[in-house]
């Protein structure tokens, strides 16, 4: 294993989560797996689980023994290690480089560490992991299970990082990055996004309902920063916007806080709600909690629910 | 609108505080980058335009409800309704002279304040009352009349300013004056401003013994009635017809000139105004500050009581005599002062025109302490031993038959009498009645009148005869005492053979005449000293004397009363609040400098004149009754204590009726400015303006709520 920049690697917090796993709930149907027999003798496959049998489903992969007892049709679910595919989608927008007070990392750098030590996670165990910079179209780094990969992807999401300045991006919403990025995700794949969903709700939604569609299993790591949530200002203060689409503002901090809170409540709960209708998973995560504890913490309840028996 | 009180407008800058804040708290604004734009905008957005325009009210209100108490604080004072109509219907501007008086019985204090109070509140409203295009100006009726507002002008902020800071003085007052003041205010005026009707307010007591003058004095008629063709005239008294008064109106030394152990009489003179019959009074005489005698009096309406009282001093220099009376209405006038000036012995130069022709005199003088006379040290010189005396060291020089003095002579005389040193000349039959022709030019104006500093001039010899005093009814202090003694213990039947004719002058007095009708003892005043002129000799000694008045026992106190009386005008002159007090420095203190503490004890240079061989010091105008002490910066440390009492004219409190000035004046105008229907009524807002300020703070509270709910 190549070394891993301490920047976006600690270490110890991926020992922590070295006996985790993180994969995909449902089987991924890779081009590796079940559509041509594995010339490898003694090529490990794991079998994960019985779903329902769908029509359309490969006949082939039926239980017929589940069919003899229960005279209902179940489809056996395979893992294969090789078939893992993993896309992190890492929001490089303007609003990223935000950074608050007694906070060590912007949402970016945060997000660039929840990304990679997922993307370790997959690699630990054999998958290929692809990067995207969402905020800036033409950034992708294609799948990859090469030992390199991870080296490549933290030096491009270092090489990306939004600057501190206002109006630093390039203007492009998280909704058009994913819509640009969707053509690529052609086969079905688990898709991590980590982004603070700075977005036009219902564009934001379609470009992730359009993923969904495309049977991309999504993971949204919506990164918070608490001073954005709080907005702890008493005084006049000058706003000046990161993104160059949003214009920059002198408030009176005092007067609008009840309702910039409560705007900001709102927002959550939506996208929650929405995630939750969409069955995708939805992660809210505060940039001053450590990234440790918050991928254990979902790992755990994520490998709980798969492993749950029909 | 008008401000009472402008000096205060300048608290209307407070409301620009607000928007201070407002600007120092966008300066001090925090700059921060920030990522979550969508929700501030959204939250602006909520709130709406509604709030923003809430707050920009917020400041609107505060900054009003300021500047509304600023102005309530400022005094107020708007025109009204009325006002509307005389502008629409535009009458002429009208003049107003206001004269106050502020002489010492406006002190007078009735109902919690004084006469000059309430003539200033009635100024005032006057003031007030007016249009706001009338002109003013503002007089002073004092003893020296001053125009404290002495160009028109509608500014009647600045005329109340000025009417407030006018403040009584203890003196008497020249209404004479005052009405050519006016008169020539009125002539300026109407060539500066377009006023074409002046009113002329007289506000006074219209105290009887100082109005009186105006109605008896024709040319003050004549300028009042001048004064009334030009103008329209008022007088309104001030205060109420009774106003009882208790005065001390004299108090007087027997001597100013004392030594050390003699017991001196002082007369205290009271006098009562109308006090409705006889009061009891308690009365003190003060020495030093100290009280040394209190008596309980019976006070008389309108009767003078003479209290004598008795008064040994025991040390000599300057000793402040006063005597005072309890408090009443009017206290400037309880008190009053004299000075004694106490020597270890009096100091008496004898100039003997002959040896032992100044034996007679130095044996009728004292030589040891007396309770009745003044002791004496004396010196015997010849003439010409004269030059190269000093004469500023002694309190009397005598001059016994001497023949002749020389021009210098007859000067250092003058400046030693004018210093207040007293000169006695006596004649005889050495004497060259050419050689007693002062020149004039020793003469200052204060020398006993036209002529030279004698009090008489010398014509011719009389005739051998038998000739006698006539003591012209004991009329005068030197020879009064002699009055109830047979044959005037001895002075009228004093032996006279021969004397020297004569002329006194038209100052003079004489004190003793001859029965062949001619003068005998003459005096006068020269400066501050006097000067006695016997026409005879004092000295029987020759072969043929001229008469035997040394061997007679009338001498002794003859020439002891002379002396006295001599040296009791020494510095005695009493001086009046107002007058500009003047002496001349003794020639050893020619080049000091002068300075004079007042009753107040401030301390103050007193300039100096040379003229004519003398310096002359000048203090005053003296503006407050009391001891004044003129000090010399001189190794001797010599000084001289003045007094500077009130005009008890003031002190007669009765009033003359107002209204014969106004039948001597003419018309009053039509409307009478104590009851005038006001040309614009006036309203105060400060009323409003605190309503105004209530209503504005409730409305920010309410805006500051509903703000933070939205």
């Amino acid at each position: 294993m190549p070394v891993l920049p301490e920047r976006y690697f600690d270490p110890r917090m991926l020992s922590r989560l070295e006996g985790l796993d993180f994969r995909p709930r449902r089987p991924v149907d890779g081009w590796w797996a079940g559509d041509q027999p594995s010339r490898g003798v003694g090529a490990a496959i794991e079998f994960l689980e019985h779903r329902a049998y769908a029509p359309g489903d490969d006949l082939r992969r039926v239980d017929w023994k589940v069919f003899g007892r229960t005279d209902k049709l179940y489809v056996r679910q395979h893992e294969s290690q090789r078939d893992v595919r993993a896309t992190f989608l890492i929001d490089a927008s303007g609003s990223m480089a935000f950074r608050g007070s007694g906070t060590g990392d912007s949402k970016y750098d945060y997000a660039a560490r929840l990304g990679l030590a997922l993307a370790w996670l997959v690699r630990h165990r054999g998958g290929s992991v692809a990067l995207g910079l969402l905020g800036r179209a033409e950034t992708w780094l294609p799948w990859a299970a090469s030992s390199q990969q991870l080296v490549m992807m933290s030096q491009m999401l270092a090489d990306h990082a939004p600057p501190v300045q206002p109006g630093g991006d390039n203007g492009t919403t998280i909704g058009d990055s994913l819509a640009a990025l969707a053509p690529r995700l052609t086969s079905p794949a688990l898709v991590v996004i980590a982004s603070d969903l700075f977005d036009e709700p219902s564009h934001l939604n379609q470009s992730l309902a359009r993923l969904a569609a495309q049977r991309q299993e999504l993971v949204l790591l919506h990164v918070c920063d608490r001073q954005e949530i709080e907005f702890p200002f008493q005084n006049v203060v000058h706003l000046e916007s990161l993104e160059r689409a949003m214009p920059s503002r002198t408030v009176d901090a005092a007067r609008i806080a009840n309702a910039y809170r409560t705007q900001v409540r709102q927002f959550l709960a939506a996208r929650r709600a929405w995630c939750e209708r969409q069955s995708i998973d939805y992660v809210p995560i505060m940039t001053d909690e450590p990234v440790g504890d918050v991928l254990a913490g979902y790992l755990i309840a994520r490998n709980h629910l798969i492993r749950s028996p029909v | 609108m008008e401000f009472l009180h402008w000096q205060l407008l300048p608290l209307a800058a407070g409301a620009l505080i607000p928007w201070l804040i407002y600007l120092w708290r966008r300066r001090q604004r925090q700059s921060i980058a920030w990522g979550a734009m969508q929700f501030v905008l959204a939250a602006v957005a909520e709130r709406g335009s509604t709030a923003v325009r809430i707050e920009w009210l917020l400041l609107v209100v505060r900054s009003l409800w300021i500047l509304a108490l600023a102005l309530a604080a400022a005094g107020p004072v708007l025109r009204g309704k009325t006002s509307a109509v005389v502008a629409a219907a535009p009458t002429p501007a009208r003049g107003w002279i206001l004269v106050l008086d502020m002489t010492l019985s406006m002190n007078y204090r009735e109902q919690g304040t004084t006469l000059a109070v309430q003539a200033q509140q009635q100024a005032r409203h006057i003031v007030e009352r007016a249009a706001s295009h009338d002109q003013f100006l503002v007089v002073s009726l004092e003893r020296r009349p001053r125009a404290v507002v002495d160009e028109p002008t509608s500014n009647r902020t600045r005329v109340a300013a000025a009417i407030d800071a006018l403040v009584p003085t203890q003196a008497a007052g020249d209404v004479a004056a005052t009405i050519d003041l006016v008169e020539a205010l009125v002539g300026r005026a109407a060539r500066q401003s377009d006023v074409k009707q002046w009113h002329v307010v007289w506000l006074s007591d219209f105290q009887s013994v100082v109005w009186q003058t105006v109605l008896d004095t024709g040319a003050a008629q004549d300028a009042l009635a001048k004064l009334s063709a030009a103008t329209a005239q008022q007088f309104l008294a001030v205060g109420s017809p009774a106003r009882p008064n208790e005065a001390i109106v004299g108090i007087h030394p027997a001597t100013a000139l004392a030594t050390v152990g003699q017991e001196i009489p002082v007369a205290v003179h009271v006098r009562g105004y109308q006090l409705g019959g006889d009061r009891q009074s308690s009365i003190e005489l003060v020495v030093d500050e100290q009280v040394v005698e209190r008596r309980t009096i019976r006070v008389t309406d309108g009767r003078e009581r003479v209290e004598v009282f008795s008064y040994r001093p025991s040390r000599s220099g300057w000793h402040d005599l006063s005597a005072r009376l309890g408090p009443d209405a009017l206290e400037l006038d309880n008190r009053r002062w004299t000075v004694l000036d106490v020597r270890p012995q009096l100091e008496v130069l004898c100039i003997a025109g002959r040896p032992g022709e100044a034996d007679p005199i130095v044996a009728a003088l004292p030589t040891e302490p007396d309770n009745e006379l003044m002791h004496a040290a004396t010196t015997v010189i010849s003439p010409a031993a004269l030059e190269r005396t000093a004469l500023d060291r002694f309190d009397c020089v005598i001059s016994a038959n001497v023949p002749r003095y020389s021009t210098e002579d007859w000067r250092r005389f003058a400046r030693f009498v004018e210093a207040g040193g007293g000169l006695l000349v006596l004649l005889g039959n050495a004497v060259d009645l050419a050689g007693y022709a002062p020149p004039r030019e020793t003469n200052g104006a204060a020398a006993g009148g036209v002529g030279g500093l004698l009090p008489a001039e010398l014509v011719e010899l009389a005739p051998w005869g038998d000739y006698q005093f006539d003591p012209l009814d004991y009329a005068h202090p030197i020879v009064a005492p002699f009055r109830d003694f047979r044959q005037g213990a001895g002075l009228r039947d004093t032996p006279i053979w021969r004397y020297v004719r004569l002329q006194p002058r038209p100052t003079s007095e004489t004190v003793l005449g001859l029965d062949s009708g001619g003068a005998a003892l003459v005096v006068g005043r020269a400066g501050e000293g006097r000067v006695a002129l016997l026409a005879t000799s004092s000295s029987s000694g020759d072969q043929r004397p001229w008469t035997a008045l040394d061997a007679w026992w009338s001498f002794v106190p003859l020439v002891n009363e002379t002396i006295g009386w001599l040296v009791a005008g020494h510095d005695a002159r009493e001086w009046l609040v107002g007058d500009v007090a003047e002496g001349v420095s003794p020639s050893t203190m020619f080049a000091a400098a002068l300075t004079a503490v007042g009753p107040d004890g401030s301390s103050r240079a007193v300039p100096t004149r040379i003229a004519d061989g003398t310096s002359r010091w000048r203090l005053g105008p003296l503006d407050r009754a009391g001891v004044y002490r003129v000090q010399w910066r001189d190794p001797s440390g010599r000084s001289l204590h003045r007094t500077a009492n009130v005009d008890s004219i003031e002190s007669d409190t009765r009033s003359i009726d107002a209204a014969r000035f106004a039948a001597a004046a003419g018309p009053p105008p039509d409307e009478p400015a104590a009851n005038a229907a006001p040309s614009g009524d006036h309203q105060p807002l400060y009323s409003p303006l605190l309503l105004v300020v209530l209503i504005l703070m409730l409305a920010e509270v309410g805006l500051g709520r509903w703000l933070a709910r939205l």
